[in-house]
């Protein structure tokens, strides 16, 4: 009797090895036709594209965590700048480092779905974490109101949380728009102290978001024709503002840095100076980009309001 | 006291950093003199002379100018007694020769840069010995090696000192700017205007030239006196270690060394 | 070298230039002031007069912005040029410039640590920031004369200290400017150097002690010639060589020390202007210093004014301003040089 064992044995395992890779076409075939949750292109240009809404976040911005934060997405963060400090639940999350160089070790290590990253990051962040394997968006939007709104709505659509997003933007927008607008002409000139004395002189000119606050505010920002934050002081006692706002400067409170401005003589002559007419301002919230931005407007705009009385 | 001598050096130890070169060195320098120094290279003669001008300090030992020990004159003092021209270093700035003999002047000068009618008189005459007057207004930079010789021991002779101190003044010089200088010098002795102490490597310069010879070695004084006492035969080939043949032409008193080549 | 006939007329030439830039100086700056209320404010006295056709903010522009400022920088402008000269000489190295002992990143060193250490802020008061900047000026120009051995030892010996300092102190500053990133733009902005918070008493401190380092300068002008022959040379000249230096040292670090404190660190000017006047007058420095003083001057007055007026509202640091107008100016001199050893 011939042995026809082998012969079976082997047409069984051909079939098999011939099968398996078409079945398992097959099954690709099929998870691909998945369509991603996420499809949005960051401010680079590049496609985000995400297979699930991400259940882990990591931040390295201060105004994209107050963003996320804004958005319901606080329980989903897993990493932060130390820098973002509000709210105050922020604070528990854990750092991953400054604003320049955070620490990518720990991002990576945290296991995030997706990290944000503002224009205050470098490339070379970005890139250390792509090269992890793990989705970067890079949202960098123009220094207006206009491109706060966008930076929200992205996180929005980067997140699965559009309709929040809106939602807050819309408040942002009515909020503002319900500042009652003072005539060109009666508007108050202000300046803003971003840094004085052997520093030099420095204020939220033209190209700054802090420009656009202070004009939808209401007021007439005495630095509009100035760039990259530097002005002469021989302009800022021409034009002599009357208002000036003061955010307390890095190492200072803001009894400090009021102190020592107002007995600065070179600022001691001001007529603001002189009158009293100068405003405190939490600088994080009126210089972040983020979900506070309308607030700190109306914050200001109460502010002009109240000393055109 | 005085007694004829311009330096009187007794005693003197210098190391170089812990390592001795001089121990127990003595000597005597007449006045009115032309006194060579010679000897093998590292001998200690450039040492000897800086130690002299007060530029280098002894450990031990006193070193006396016209009676007076070094350290008891102050720089300018001293500059007024004893003049340097060292082995040319030279200057890369383009001061013009008249300005260069100009510095010579420095000690004897007050608080302000200004030369008196005086000065400028002594150093016209300082240029014109040592044949300079017609290179004043050319720069220090532009001059030949000869040339250039001659300005430094201008600028020394306008220092107006007693003493001047030169260390190998001739020896990159050609035979004719060699003699040239030497016979200046020897002038400055001959009229009674300054002591020379020269560091000479030529044997037959310092032969045909000098009143009196100190022959140095590793650091001591092996011989001095006239010519004749010291430049022997026996005494040049031990301490030079080369053998040499001693001739007389003309002068009896200035033999010509020739060396076994 | 040019003629020694022509240079009367070159100082006269330089002279005038230099009143002229600084009298017009006075008439720049973005407040757009007309000439004619200038004319007026300066009339008037320090104290505005009663119903006068111009505004006590023009008035006060002029008397405590302006004149100040624009003093300050010829003062300034002076110190550099004359310390340069002085460094190139003691160093025997034209290439030497009043920060090469360590003076500038000393400042910008002390300027970093007091802010590292909370002692000064982004508010702090006229004189914090001067004062820690002296301090650490001075401190390294002193640690490296003692480092080196002091004036005891060669010129060369002290050059190389400095040098060593400085990348040694550059590397500290950057180390706590990392780990303080709120102060890094305020300090890096500093070190650029400015004048823009000029004000008469800041004048008056840094003019005396400056004054006091440079005039005795002019008493030396005979030996810094000498100081260029080889040492042995000075010596027997009857120079107290070491002594001489180290008089010159100590007072053209002072008020080098006292001017970056005030000021910044403003390059090119010690550098350079000495380093042109050479061109003209030739080594003596008879002839050098008051040269290297009025180019001096004339350099800074000029750059400040354009750091005041190139961009309008924004003003520009001069120190980028002098390294503009210095750094092909330099490469020019170079270039010379090299054609005229052949």
């Amino acid at each position: 009797m011939k042995n026809h064992r082998p012969q079976f044995i082997f047409t069984v395992l051909a079939l098999i090895v011939i099968a398996l890779p078409i079945a398992a076409q097959g099954a690709a075939e099929t998870s691909s036709n998945i369509e991603p949750v996420v499809s949005v292109l960051d401010s680079r240009g590049i496609e985000i594209s995400l297979r699930e809404y991400p259940d882990r976040i990591v931040s390295l911005s201060p105004n994209i965590t107050e963003t996320l934060f804004a958005l319901g997405l606080g329980d989903k963060m897993v990493g932060r700048t130390d820098y973002c400090d509000y709210p105050e639940q922020a604070k528990s999350i854990p750092a991953m480092g400054d604003l320049l160089s955070p620490s990518v070790e720990k991002i990576v290590a945290a296991e995030p779905d997706l990290v944000i990253i503002s224009n205050l990051g470098q490339l070379q962040t970005i890139e250390a974490i792509e090269l992890a394997g793990i989705p970067v968006a890079f949202i960098d939007e123009p220094q207006k109101m206009e491109g706060t709104y966008r930076i929200i709505e992205k996180v929005g659509a980067l997140t699965g949380t559009t309709e929040k997003a809106n939602s807050i933007v819309d408040g942002m927008q009515a909020m503002i728009d319900s500042i009652e607008p003072i005539p060109v002409d009666s508007r108050p000139t202000i300046y803003y102290v971003a840094g004085f004395g052997e520093w030099g002189d420095f204020t939220a000119t033209g190209d700054t978001f802090l420009h656009d606050i202070i004009t939808l505010a209401g007021g007439d920002n005495i630095a509009s024709e100035a760039i990259n934050w530097s002005f002469q002081l021989e302009l800022l006692h021409a034009k002599d503002p009357d208002m000036l706002i003061l955010p307390p400067l890095w190492g200072s409170t803001f009894e400090e840095t009021l102190g020592q401005f107002v007995n600065h003589p070179s600022y001691s002559s001001l007529s603001a100076v002189k009158q009293g007419n100068i405003i405190p301002v939490d600088s994080n919230m009126i210089e972040r980009q983020g979900p506070r931005s309308a607030q700190a407007v109306e914050q200001l705009a109460k502010d002009i309001r109240k000393f055109l009385r | 006291m005085n007694d004829g001598y311009a330096m009187t050096v007794t005693d003197l130890h210098w190391s170089y950093r812990h390592t001795p070169l001089f121990e127990h060195l003595s000597t005597r320098l007449p006045e009115d003199a032309f006194i060579s120094i010679v000897g093998p290279n590292g001998s200690g003669k450039t040492t000897l002379l800086r130690n002299l001008l007060g530029i280098l300090e002894p450990s031990q030992g006193t070193i006396e100018l016209f009676g007076r020990k070094l350290d008891t004159y102050s720089r300018k003092e001293m500059a007024r007694k004893a003049s340097y021209v060292p082995q040319t270093s030279r200057l890369e700035y383009d001061f013009s020769v008249y300005e260069c003999v100009a510095m010579g002047r420095y000690a004897h000068g007050g608080r302000l840069s200004v030369l008196s009618g005086e000065d400028h008189h002594l150093i016209e005459d300082a240029l014109e010995a040592m044949e300079m007057s017609l290179l004043s207004d050319r720069l220090a930079t532009e001059l030949s090696g000869g040339e250039y010789q001659r300005m430094l021991i201008a600028r020394a002779l306008a220092q107006q000192s007693e003493i001047i101190l030169l260390d190998e003044p001739v020896s990159h010089l050609d035979i004719h700017n060699q003699r040239e200088i030497l016979r200046l010098l020897r002038g400055l002795v001959d009229r009674k205007i300054a002591t020379v102490v020269c560091v000479l490597h030529d044997l037959n310069a310092v032969s045909a030239y000098s009143d009196r010879v100190v022959m140095m070695r590793e650091g001591a004084i092996v011989a001095e006196g006239t010519v004749r006492e010291v430049l022997t035969k026996a005494r040049i080939e031990s301490v030079y270690r080369i053998e040499v043949e001693i001739a007389s032409i003309g002068d009896a008193d200035k033999p010509l060394i020739l060396p076994c080549w | 070298m040019v003629r020694r006939s022509m240079l009367p007329v070159i100082a006269a030439i330089l002279l005038i230039t230099l009143m002229a830039v600084t009298a017009s100086a006075l008439t720049f700056g973005p407040a757009g002031i007309p000439l004619q209320l200038i004319d007026d404010i300066l009339l008037s006295g320090p104290t505005p007069s009663e119903g006068a056709a111009y505004s006590i903010a023009q008035h006060r522009i002029v008397w405590t912005l302006r004149l100040p400022r624009i003093l300050t920088s010829f003062v300034a402008g002076i110190i550099l040029s004359v310390a340069g000269m002085v460094y190139q000489a003691l160093f025997r190295n034209p290439m030497a410039d009043p920060y090469v002992l360590g003076i500038s990143s000393g400042a910008a060193f002390g300027v970093s640590l007091a802010a590292f250490l909370g002692f000064i802020g982004g508010a702090t008061g006229v004189w914090q920031v001067p004062l820690v900047a002296f301090a650490g000026a001075a401190g390294t120009a002193i640690f490296i004369m003692m480092l080196s051995g002091g004036v005891r030892r060669s010129p060369t010996a002290l050059l190389l200290t400095g040098i060593a300092l400085n990348f040694l102190l550059s590397a500290l500053m950057t180390l706590f400017m990392y780990l303080n990133r709120a102060h890094l733009q305020s300090i890096m902005q500093w070190t650029l150097g400015s004048f823009g918070s000029s004000s008469w008493n800041k004048l008056l401190v840094m003019g005396s002690m400056g004054m006091v380092g440079i005039i005795p300068i002019i008493f030396l002008t005979k030996e810094l010639d000498i100081l260029l022959l080889d040492e042995a040379s000075a010596r027997s000249i009857g120079v107290s060589v070491k002594t001489v230096r180290l008089v010159l040292l100590l007072f053209s670090t002072l008020a080098t020390a006292v001017t970056v404190a005030f000021c910044g660190t403003i390059g090119f000017v010690g550098l350079m202007v000495p380093h042109i006047m050479r061109l003209v007058t030739g080594p003596r420095h008879r002839l050098l210093l008051p040269f290297s003083v009025m180019g001096g001057a004339l350099m800074m007055v000029g750059a400040d004014t354009v750091s005041r007026t190139v961009l309008g509202a924004s003003e520009l640091p001069v120190g980028v301003i002098t390294a503009i107008a210095g750094a092909p100016l330099f490469i020019i001199l170079l270039v010379n040089s090299k054609r005229s050893t052949r």
